[in-house]
């Protein structure tokens, strides 16, 4: 089947009557599942699995990946308005959005947040249909050395992130990386740093992590603060007003059209590389928008582009991950291993024989994630009034709500008690490091990526031996990195001395 | 160097001393452990833990220098006191998510959030006590709802119903 | 907003989320069940039997539990409800259900063979043997196939048993199952394969195949199945005794035994292997559930194994099923786990890492 009539008719599959209802409902399912916190897409896909044995392959994919789709979208709406994320792809907004809701631009935030997300996913899905014939060669270039170095070079987007003050920032990154050698190390069966609990076996569940860090600690401030979430603006808008504020939302967001590609970009690679996770994609984007914005001391004071960028990336990643799944079987994320067991329920191949014979179902997947984005987008619009006045609330009765909301959620991911106190540790640390200046997102990202950075560095040794970082991929991308650093550390000096060039003409 | 200790925590000098106090005990004892696992196992965190202490025993002298013992020792009385407003109420909230969880324990999950926001918005807060009530059941039914019937999650029943249900263990 | 303006909407919001709430419930609730029944099976209808997984979502385990429960619900007459409690490498779920209330409601699935190697190996956290469940039956057994890459240049294990130390094979954990088929096929047939473990999943594995930084690796033949299918990789050996309809090309291990130094030795590892993989997937019960409901479970279990319309959905979604019975799957499990002392301590040893 060639590539134009397997897209005409994978396009057409997806609109069809069978397939659309499906798309939708999955849509709409996965929209109102990233609003809760704690429960992801993966989570989604989980709960529709039941109902494809008795569908066919193409409606059965549309409410799979339907739901799928717009989970970050959602996820993006909590993060800006209640400080919530609802996935771990949208701790990232958690930089910009809240600061905008605080100055009584929450709508705007919103509707720029959504907009990017459909962009991000959109190009990430094109991007999925341009690069399939030539996916085998890109993917199989990343092993171990190379998810090695990757993973070092997000990490070293910390010193962007935390550059006001690096050394807090780099004690929450190389505590973040300590906390992910928690668990079972599976080279020697050493349980480190457990105390010998078997919830500690596994290590520390992400979901919760985040949710602790970045929710509870919220709560926390806006429980101590008192008011409500509006802070300063004792004025509720009005719904016209806040329409108005969506589409201009929606207008930042194209017209930040270069940003949106290039995060997308930053996402959908490395979606492509299996290990690496969704939330790193959104921070790595996110620190790439200040460091290319023209007025970087505003971000995380509410810039839309720190917005835009991670939003942008956190749904590309998907994208990214499809790819090298459809391409191997091989998943790229815990959610694409539940797609793969779910197209196989539905019978479908993937490989070779799905990239050669069944073309249309590639693209009946990528037109499900364009529309299904669209659809959540527009029905996210409907969402953003009641989530706006809501914020309104009081704190004294939005605070135990949404901890409640929170702790449910956190048990949600593994039936375990252990993982409420795991985020309410995280939400007392959270709270201390956000009152102490240290960055919270340094910690996660040293979190997220520890396990991959640790476990690829122990492959790519006994593959290839130490001398393994003179391949040629790796080397590039260690002297990449050292380069960012070296550029990093270089402005960190220049606006010291200017900074004291400057306190010292003032003294004089 | 001291100013910018002073841009970012201002007054939360003694706070910090007390948090990188304690994270480098933490970590110091990470350390210890570490060093009793093979040779494969504790180099990561070897690797992690030599700059991460070095960076903690930094900013320990910083913020040492920042500020002096008279000072910590008043800030800490009055924390301690009840007498500084914000500490307070974080340790107090932390006080009741604590609750909370030895609730869910023993009385189970939606038994335990719906007293728990009762409380918070009735008692602490000292709302209605209509309002309260009406927002705790309420979100306690949905969650309900959710939960158990449209994701077929269970919540976590309580000690006390599976003690009478016949588990033998939690 | 004003106090009794915001409680007014509080109400609103409330009354109507807990209306519509009820009225799902309601219609999820329909009981279409007329028949009147009597002894075990009235005790059976209408309730809900508790199905613990000890794996998340998505995985094989939960794959089957799912497209097992709705004909366990037809056969007694009860509800099935799927209760995921994924970690410690399936060690929690286990850990609940040998606490669980024995009143026959709860059931759960057990990763048979890899608990009986922790349990050789004496691995801690484990509230519970083997031996003390009650089992209601098997899903599968476990056939293990060495699967290697096209690229790789080995075409049947013979010359792979010639190459020796230069090939690498990857496993996922120490002590794994993938770990301590590749150790234990190293000792039986003295392969001195190159055994690098540490991978995080098979699928990383896979990729790693394909890339050529392994030539390949022992596995499960469900997970193997679709990548052979496509064309990628190539089974060279399998477990077992007999060849397995799908498998008339690929020898099986026990073929290989008069090839070895000392056929005995092989014969006797390969024995003791064959009785872990027979353990497989079972599903059991607590200790001390009443006899009357173990054995109304077993009947049900079995016709829900046995009914063409479950086989058929199976075959399709690639989940083979061998079916062995409760009281089979008792006796399966004391063979395991009764094994000469020599070969127990090979056993130990793989799962350990000290071979």
């Amino acid at each position: 089947m060639g590539i134009i009539e397997g897209l005409s008719s994978g396009f057409l599959q997806a609109v069809s009557l069978d397939v659309f209802p499906f798309l939708f409902a999955g849509a709409v399912f996965g929209l109102l599942i990233g609003v809760i916190p704690g429960l992801s897409g993966h989570f989604a896909m989980a709960m529709i699995i039941p109902f494809l044995y008795s569908m066919e392959p193409a409606p059965g994919i549309a409410f799979l990946l339907g739901a799928h789709s717009t989970v970050a979208q959602g996820g993006g709406l909590t993060a800006i308005f209640f400080s919530t994320p609802g996935t771990g792809q949208n701790a990232a907004t958690l930089f910009d959005g809240p600061p905008m809701r605080d100055k009584g631009l929450g709508a705007m935030a919103a509707g720029a947040a959504l907009t990017a997300c459909f962009l991000g996913a959109t190009f990430g899905a094109v991007a999925l249909a341009l690069l399939l014939p030539g996916l085998q060669r890109i993917v199989l270039f990343f092993g171990p050395p190379e998810i090695f170095v990757l993973a070092l070079l997000a990490l070293t987007f910390v010193a962007v992130l935390g550059k006001e003050d690096i050394i807090r920032s780099l004690i929450a990154a190389l505590a973040g990386l300590l906390l992910a050698m928690i668990g079972l190390d599976n080279v020697t069966n050493q349980e480190r740093f457990t105390f010998g609990l078997i919830e500690l076996r596994d290590g520390l569940e992400l979901v919760p992590v985040i949710l602790g860090l970045f929710a509870v600690a919220e709560m926390f401030e806006l429980w101590v603060k008192g008011g409500s979430l509006t802070g300063t603006q004792t004025k509720i808008l009005s719904a016209k007003e806040t329409q108005k504020q969506i589409f201009q939302g929606v207008a930042e967001a194209f017209k930040h059209w270069w940003l949106v590609v290039r995060c997308s970009s930053i996402g959908a690679a490395m979606g492509l590389i299996p290990g690496l996770g969704s939330a790193p994609a959104a921070f790595v984007a996110y620190g790439h928008a200040k460091q290319s914005s023209k007025s970087p001391e505003e971000f995380g004071k509410g810039n839309i582009e720190g917005v835009i960028g991670s939003e942008a990336a956190n749904d590309a990643v998907e994208g990214g991950a499809l790819a090298s799944t459809i391409a191997f079987g091989v998943p790229g994320s815990s959610s694409m291993a539940i797609l793969l067991g779910a197209l196989f329920i539905l019978g479908q191949e993937t490989g070779p024989i799905m990239l050669t014979q069944h073309v249309d179902v590639i693209f009946v997947m990528l037109f499900t994630i364009i529309i299904g984005n669209l659809i959540g987008m527009i029905g996210g619009m409907f969402l953003v009034n009641p989530l706006s006045r809501a914020v309104g609330v009081r704190a004294s009765i939005l605070v135990p709500v949404l901890l409640v909301i929170v702790f449910t959620g956190a048990f949600a991911v593994q039936r375990s008690l252990f993982d409420i106190g795991v985020a309410l540790f995280f939400g007392i640390v959270g709270y201390l490091m956000n009152q102490l200046g240290y960055s919270r997102a340094a910690l996660l990202i040293g979190f997220v990526l520890g396990f991959t950075v640790e476990k690829n560095l122990y492959l790519a040794v006994q593959l290839s031996g130490t001398d393994f970082i003179f391949d040629p991929i790796p080397l590039t991308l260690a002297t990449i990195t050292l380069l960012f650093l070296a550029y990093n550390v270089w402005t960190i000096i220049r606006d010291r001395r200017q900074a004291k060039t400057t306190r010292s003409e003032q003294q004089e | 160097m001291s100013e910018e200790v002073d841009k970012v925590t201002g007054n939360k000098t003694t706070l910090e001393l007390f948090f990188i106090t304690l994270l480098g005990l933490a970590f110091g004892g990470a350390l210890i452990a570490a060093l009793t696992y093979g040779s494969i196992s504790a180099q990561a965190p070897l690797v992690i833990l030599a700059p991460l202490l070095l960076l903690i025993g930094a900013q320990i002298n910083r913020t040492r220098k920042a500020t002096d013992a008279k000072t910590v020792v008043t800030d800490f009385s009055c924390a301690v006191r009840g007498k500084n407003l914000k500490f307070s109420k974080a340790a107090g909230m932390a006080g009741w998510i604590v609750m909370l969880m030895l609730l869910i324990l023993v009385a189970g999950h939606y038994i335990a959030i719906a007293a728990f926001m009762y409380i918070l918005i009735n008692v602490i807060s000292k709302e209605g006590k209509l309002l309260s009530a009406m927002v705790s059941a309420g979100v306690t039914v949905v969650l309900y709802f959710l939960f158990e019937h449209g994701f077929n999650i269970e919540m976590y029943r309580g000690l006390i119903y599976n003690l009478l249900s016949g588990y033998l263990t939690t | 907003m004003g106090r009794t303006r915001l409680t007014g909407r509080v109400a609103a919001i409330c009354l109507m989320s807990a209306l519509t709430m009820f009225c799902l419930a309601a219609c999820e609730r329909a009981d279409t069940n007329k028949e009147p029944k009597t002894g075990v099976a009235a005790f059976y209808d209408g309730r809900h039997i508790r199905w613990i997984i000890p794996y998340s979502p998505g995985g094989g385990y939960d794959e089957y539990a799912r497209l097992i429960s709705p004909y366990l619900e037809k056969y007694t007459g009860a509800r099935v409800d799927i209760y995921n409690m994924p970690g410690a490498g399936g060690l929690r779920g286990t850990n609940e259900l040998i606490g669980a209330p024995k009143t026959g409601l709860t059931i759960g699935s057990l990763n048979g063979s890899a608990m009986v190697v922790n349990e050789l190996a004496g691995m801690r956290g484990a509230d519970y043997k083997i031996s003390e469940f009650v089992f209601l039956g098997r899903i599968v057994s476990d056939t293990r196939v060495l699967v290697v890459s096209l690229d790789s240049g080995y075409e049947t294990f013979e010359e792979i048993w010639q190459a020796g130390e230069e090939v690498k094979i990857g496993a996922t954990g120490l002590g794994g199952s993938t770990y301590v088929d590749a150790v234990i096929a190293n000792v039986a047939f003295d392969l001195q394969l190159n055994v690098i473990h540490g991978f995080d999943s098979s699928s990383v594995l896979r990729q790693a195949m394909l890339r050529g930084d392994i030539i390949g690796s022992w596995g499960s033949w469900g997970s193997a199945q679709d990548a052979v299918d496509e064309g990628r990789h190539k089974i060279v050996l399998q477990s077992g005794v007999e060849r397995m309809a799908d498998l008339a090309d690929v020898p099986t291990a026990f073929e290989m035994v008069e090839k070895t130094a000392d056929p005995e030795y092989t014969r006797a590892i390969l024995t003791a292997w064959e009785s872990l993989h027979a353990v497989g997937r079972p599903v059991a019960v607590p200790p001390g559930t009443p006899p009357d409901r173990v054995q109304f479970l077993r009947e049900a279990f079995a016709k829900a194994l046995h009914d063409p319309e479950l086989l058929a959905k199976a075959q399709a979604s690639g989940r083979p099923i061998s079916y062995a019975s409760g009281e089979e799957m008792t006796k399966l499990v004391i063979n395991a786990t009764q094994l000469p002392d020599d070969i127990k301590q090979a056993f130990i040893g793989a799962v350990k890492g000290e071979l």
